[in-house]
């Protein structure tokens, strides 16, 4: 009899994670993905280990999933960094990582396709038993899981954005997200902004590092961060309210211009109208790398947000789970991860008939999957953002004691909760 | 989970967006269908974008113009074949199988428009070459003409399963043609052969009595035969026994096509490619009267609408 097939749709940080915990777990493992390349958004990212995301990585290490962090630090260009609002930081290099994530994921054995974008399901009852595929082609499986984000396609961004901005998704030349769980039946949840209007702007755009004057150049290699005041008929404190990353929504970051070295230097701003960028010292020449019209818009998001459960599995269909962007208002590489990992394990657990698993909220991982589950369901909680790195989320991890930079004291926890490398066990 | 399977032929064009955007009816984006959200039939280009870039207006639609007829060639008495000199840009763009364009005496309003298709392009010369039937009320108008006819085009949709033709090479295709069908399969013909396909052609000339795919394509017919009799369908069964075609064009009436499908049970298996006989009146999605309802009762305008079968 062959293995039980888990098909992952959306190659993102999320659909990766959950590759290799499904993997771990002992099922074969499919990922389809629309791009080229594997990390969607990831591969203008960058930013691991601040504030409450430090907490977080070490809980997915010491559940079992540390492939994808250990990469990640392996891959860092800077370490320990503090900028506005933030401390002890890692800045992943975004220009080399990617290629790393598809080595990592092929020499564990997972099936990767590339360019081939998923449009539909085919269910029977309540179970989807195949997708389909832009090309017609039918992919069967067992388990499904959508980590398809929420962000685009161009329609989207025009309606509630600035139009296509050309980003890192490329959907113009790939072809749309397609919804899966809203093909499989289940509404979308749709988030919101400040005003009420859907979506929200991603949070930061991306310059071509080299086009930037010789002494940025060089701080920004040095110290991995740059802060400058700026002139103060630019400042528009309005444009915080927009974006997605409400960790940067900062005062701080709307009287400074804040670049951070990623390999790119990664403007926290939604977006900066290049004449006005250009007259800022050190920035005569500048030139966006993503979004390439970087100077007008950028991504819209959180307009296809799966209803799901605190263990991640889609309400409504039997046999589909969700994660990252898919699965809630999260921000962030780290929070892909962390419900990736989770989504994966629990693909073989629905697979086998068992009970699945939901992270403890004395761990920072569950509780924010917990959390940002109860609060989607109120107005107002569509209008917030849920990560480690800040916002309501932080501070929340503050006052109860789920903050903590000590991996010892993680570990004892997580060995007290019987969950040491849960992720790791074989369960097929 | 979605059932439907059809594309908009025009989308991408530069007659889109059209006027089905405006009104909202678009038939490839769900914006212009009038929903919030993204959830298109992926052809290519966001025509949503396309629509808002021209200030929520449609592209310039396609006008009627005036084409000289260089040559009038009356096959018999109910078959004409006109040559009409065409602007350089049409004769390339009507160049490709399913092409159709709007035909009709000047003398008479728009409502004698008379959708023909494409039978061959010299897109050196810029000549147009058309073969009319002469039956209806609108026909009849064109055989008092002769010096000039009013045409209105590019329309592409004249034949179903475009992606099919388009994409069978290096294969065995059979061509079943009956009457004045042979005009579209010219076109369909000549594009599997320059895609290294092999022919096969089961004629029946019906009341043309003429051989025009011979003239335009330089093959001849494997078989000839009477396709409503038990004899011509017999011709097929035998021909599909003799080696794997991977593609069939059938240029015949629905009618006719129904009972080869019916009676030819190897068909089925194969791609079809096929002669959209639809009524076709205004070509731009809008009048209706090429209107036929899916599975789900949903209706598509046949006019501009590829119907993916497979």
């Amino acid at each position: 009899m062959s293995k039980p097939k888990v098909v992952i749709i959306g190659g993102g940080w999320a659909g990766c994670a959950a590759a290799i915990t499904a993997k771990k777990a002992g099922a074969d493992v499919a990922v389809h993905e629309r791009t080229d390349m594997l990390l969607g958004l990831g591969n203008v990212g960058g930013i691991m280990r601040n504030n409450g995301r430090y907490t977080a990585a070490e809980e997915s290490i010491l559940l079992g999933s540390y492939d994808l962090f250990q990469l990640c630090d392996d891959f860092s260009r800077h370490k320990n960094i503090d900028f506005p609002g933030h401390k002890h930081a890692s800045l992943y290099d975004v220009n080399i990582i990617e290629p790393q994530v598809t080595r990592l994921l092929t020499s564990q054995g997972i099936e990767i396709y590339l360019k081939s974008r998923v449009t539909d399901v085919i269910k029977e009852n309540n179970s989807i038993t195949a997708v389909k595929l832009h090309d017609n082609r039918v992919i069967t499986g067992d388990v499904f899981i959508e980590t398809t984000g929420s962000t685009g396609p161009m329609g989207n961004c025009l309606k509630y954005g600035n139009g296509c901005a050309m980003c890192i998704l490329r959907c113009p030349s790939f072809g749309p997200r397609v919804s899966i769980s809203y093909k499989a039946g289940v509404e979308d949840i749709l988030g919101r902004r400040a005003n009420g209007s859907f979506g929200a702007f991603s949070g930061s755009c991306k310059l071509n590092k080299y086009s930037l004057s010789e002494e940025l150049i060089q701080e920004l290699n040095n110290k991995g961060v740059v802060v400058l005041p700026l002139p103060k008929e630019d400042i528009n404190l309005d444009k915080l309210n927009i974006k997605v990353c409400q960790q940067y929504a900062l005062k701080e970051y709307a009287e400074n211009i804040v670049l951070l070295d990623t390999g790119h230097a990664k403007l926290m701003a939604p977006f900066y109208p290049l004449e006005k960028l250009r007259s800022i010292k050190g920035f005569e020449n500048a030139r966006f790398e993503d979004p390439y019209a970087g100077g007008i818009g950028n991504s819209i998001r959180y307009l296809s947000i799966a209803p799901r459960n605190n263990s991640m599995k889609v309400e409504g269909v039997d046999n589909l789970l969700c994660a990252g962007e898919k699965g809630g208002l999260f921000v962030g590489h780290t929070e892909a991860i962390v419900t990736g990992s989770l989504a994966g394990h629990n693909s073989v657990r629905v697979l086998l008939g068992m009970p699945l698993l939901e992270l403890p909220r004395n761990l920072a991982s569950g509780d924010l999957i917990a959390y940002a589950n109860e609060e989607i369901v109120k107005e107002e909680g569509l209008k917030r953002r849920y990560t480690f790195a800040g916002a309501s989320f932080f501070n929340r991890m503050k006052e109860k004691g789920l903050y903590s930079l000590d991996t010892n004291e993680i570990k004892k926890k997580i060995e007290r909760l019987n969950l040491l490398n849960i992720y790791t066990e074989k369960l097929i | 989970m979605r059932n439907h399977k059809w594309q908009c032929i025009d989308a991408g064009s530069e007659y889109c967006p059209c006027y089905l955007a405006e009104t909202m009816d678009c038939i490839t984006c769900s914006h212009l269908k009038g929903k919030e959200f993204c959830d298109c039939d992926w052809r290519g280009v966001c025509i949503y974008q396309a629509f808002k870039f021209e200030g929520n207006r449609k592209k310039p639609p396609r006008v009627d113009i005036e084409a000289k007829i260089l040559q009038r060639k009356e096959l018999n008495d109910h078959i004409i074949i006109f040559a009409l000199k065409i602007p350089h840009t049409l004769a390339r763009q009507i160049n490709q199988p399913g092409s159709y364009i709007f035909i009709r005496n000047k003398n008479y309003n728009q409502y004698f428009d008379i959708p023909i298709s494409i039978m061959h392009v010299d897109t050196k010369n810029d000549v147009v070459e058309i073969a009319v039937e002469i039956h209806g009320v609108k026909t009849k108008t064109i055989k008092e003409t002769s010096d000039q006819l009013l045409i209105r085009g590019p329309y592409w949709n004249g034949i179903f399963g475009l992606e099919h033709l388009k994409t069978t090479k290096n294969s065995n295709a059979l061509a079943i043609v009956r009457g004045v069908a042979q005009a579209p399969a010219i076109l369909v013909i000549n594009h599997l052969l320059k895609n290294n396909n092999t022919v096969d052609l089961i004629l029946d000339k019906s009341t043309t009595n003429y051989n025009l795919i011979k003239e335009y394509c330089n093959i001849h017919a494997v078989g000839e035969g009477n396709l409503y009799e038990m004899d011509g369908l017999d011709l097929i069964n035998k021909q599909i026994n003799t080696k794997k075609y991977e593609l069939a064009f059938i240029g015949a009436s629905d009618y006719l096509r129904d009972k080869i499908f019916s009676s030819i049970e190897n068909l089925k298996e194969i791609n079809t490619v096929m002669t959209n006989n639809n009524e076709i009146c205004c070509g731009e999605g809008i009048c209706g009267s090429c209107t036929v309802y899916d599975l789900n009762g949903i209706p598509i305008r046949t006019c501009k609408t590829q119907i993916i079968n497979n």
